[in-house]
């Protein structure tokens, strides 16, 4: 896995600028459960888990709706299973534990999530996930962008995502350098000339019009 | 004597007049304009020596039975749809007398020969390969800008012809492909990048449309594939999705240092970004409602520099070095003012007989 992956250079959906204010707003769903799971009234992770998930759906769907959001974001089922997309780009949601690992559900690509990638013209074996890592009973420890391959499973990329405090990280900045050093100077051909006609070359004295 | 009447046709176009307006000027019946044009009638000496006068022609213009007049069918228009038939007139007249110096030049030396490959394209699908397969065939390769665009349409045996025909006439471009092919640009809207998109949109009806059918398909779609040609051609697709995703944030600045690589106009970028899906309908509304806020839609910033066509004044330089023609004398051959040799090609005739041959004070054209 590539410790320095740039998930923008994926798709630019992938950048902070898009993907900050929607981590911001997952941690905070999530500080807000994991301070009233009751672990004396029998709440486990796995209560911990679903009331995160139902309060993440609502509060992301009204995010979709508010002025500012919705030209981007788009949040509702992808198939059947909850999702997002910014700028078209499908990303779906997941809850990890500290150990890492990602559940075998969340490594599949559902149909529909699959051809949009496509229409999107991406790799034909990669899908993305929001990985929200917590502490036991919910407590948030980080959220990051993931790259999952499609056939294996496995984690191919992975990049924390900055919250709001932490914006205007270099990732959200243009990186011209590195972008130059790829790029292919231009193409020029050689300017086209007009060669002297046979006639000419046939009598070189030849001053006068041509018949 | 012969009276070329399709020569009084391009004449009369040339000046923008009408044939009400030409025979008042000449204070003969309209209807005899008419038939000296269509060939029924031979005009009189004295009517001949008018006619002269007011097109500001030599009467040796006249006497060619044949004339390779431009036809509207035949060639391409980029324009916008209120263009004037006036207009269109005039510029096929424009350049139907271009096409007369560039085969009086074709007579003392070879240009480059026509190498434009015919690919016509059956779904709009298909132009997106029909460019790469076009910058494979010139050797331009598919991953980095074209330096020089001119250059490419030159080698392929085009001339081209910057015309200032003015922001209110709306003709952006002007193309005809065959025996002669010439290139018109409207240089007028001092946009570099934008007539830079032209010059790819009419090399793009020279692949797709030199084929016979193409003359019955609906101009939309032709005009729609030669749009889908010049990003495509200008901005292939790998190379510029990869430059597109390394901009990270996508933002302006790193879209005006894309701009300075490719030296194609920001609406032209967005345009082919979001034709390639790199960004969605949402996206690509929001960043032309910014152009428009910042006046970028009219005038946008870091325009690269104009491209100079060269092939013309090569000919004009090969005429003069192998057959000491100069510009007045190829005037005089061709019947014409000097007036309208000046005004045709941008070549100015210097005063006296100054036999040097300067293409340096070429003036702006300007069709008024």
């Amino acid at each position: 896995m590539a410790t320095d992956w740039n998930p923008s250079s994926v798709h630019p959906a992938l950048s902070a600028k898009f993907l900050t204010p929607i981590a911001d707003l997952i941690w905070k769903v999530q500080r807000k459960v994991s301070k009233h799971v009751q672990p004396q009234e029998g709440d486990d992770n796995w209560v911990a888990g679903c009331t995160a998930y139902k309060r993440r759906v609502h509060a992301l769907t009204q995010m979709s709706l508010e002025e500012g959001y919705r030209d981007w974001l788009w949040a509702g089922h992808l198939d059947t299973q909850f999702g997002i997309r910014i700028h078209g780009f499908p990303i779906r949601i997941y809850r990890s534990l500290e150990e890492g690992g990602i559940p075998e559900r969340y490594a599949l690509g559902s149909p529909g999530e699959l051809n949009l990638l496509a229409d999107l013209n991406l790799k034909y074996d990669a899908i993305y996930r929001l990985e929200v890592v917590t502490k036991k009973l919910g407590r948030p420890l980080d959220i990051r962008i993931v790259e999952v391959n499609e056939g294996t499973g496995d984690i191919t990329n992975s990049a924390a995502i900055p919250r709001s405090r932490d914006v205007d990280a270099p990732v959200a900045k243009a990186d011209l350098s590195v972008r130059s050093i790829r790029r292919k100077p231009a193409v020029v051909l050689p300017k086209p000339t007009v060669k002297p006609n046979e006639e000419k070359r046939a009598n070189p004295n030849e001053k006068e019009k041509p018949a | 004597m012969t009276f070329s009447g399709a020569r009084l046709r391009v004449a009369r176009s040339f000046h923008g007049l009408t044939q009400r307006e030409l025979a008042d000027k000449v204070s003969v019946a309209n209807s005899l304009i008419a038939a000296f044009e269509n060939g029924v009638k031979q005009p009189s000496d004295e009517i001949r020596e008018a006619l002269c006068a007011t097109l500001r022609v030599e009467e040796p213009y006249f006497d060619v039975a044949h004339t390779d007049e431009f036809q509207e069918a035949e060639s391409n228009f980029r324009r916008r749809i209120t263009a004037s038939g006036k207009t269109k007139r005039q510029v096929l007249a424009r350049a139907t007398m271009f096409g007369m110096v560039i085969d009086r030049l074709r007579t003392f030396g070879e240009f480059p020969p026509f190498n434009f490959p015919s690919f016509p394209a059956k779904t709009l699908g298909d132009v997106e390969g029909i460019a790469e397969r076009c910058r494979y065939h010139w050797g331009l390769g598919i991953d980095a800008p074209i330096g020089d665009v001119a250059s490419v349409a030159e080698n392929a045996g085009a001339v081209i012809l910057n015309v200032d025909i003015g922001t209110a006439e709306k003709v952006d471009a002007f193309s005809r492909f065959g025996q002669n092919s010439v290139i018109v640009l409207n240089t007028e809207k001092d946009s570099p990048s934008r007539t830079l998109f032209s010059l790819a949109h009419e090399i793009g009806h020279g692949v797709l449309h030199q084929h016979a059918s193409a003359r019955s398909m609906p101009l939309d779609l032709k005009e729609t594939e030669a749009d889908y040609f010049a990003g495509a051609f200008l901005l292939p697709r790998d190379a510029f999705a990869a430059d597109f995703l390394a901009n990270r944030a996508l933002d302006w600045e790193g879209l005006l240092d894309m701009k300075r690589y490719w030296r194609v106009s920001l609406q032209a970028m967005l345009h082919r970004a979001h034709q390639l899906r790199l960004i969605d309908a949402a996206e690509y509304r929001l960043r032309f409602k910014k152009l428009s806020v910042w006046g970028w839609r009219k005038e946008e910033p870091e325009e690269p520099a104009p491209e100079q066509p060269v092939l013309f004044g090569e000919a004009m330089q090969r005429a003069y070095a192998d057959y000491r023609k100069r510009p007045a004398d190829l005037a005089k051959e061709l019947g014409w003012t000097r007036d309208i040799f000046e005004s045709t090609t941008g070549v100015l005739i210097p005063d006296g007989g100054d036999t040097k041959l300067s293409l340096v004070g070429r003036r702006p054209l300007r069709i008024s």
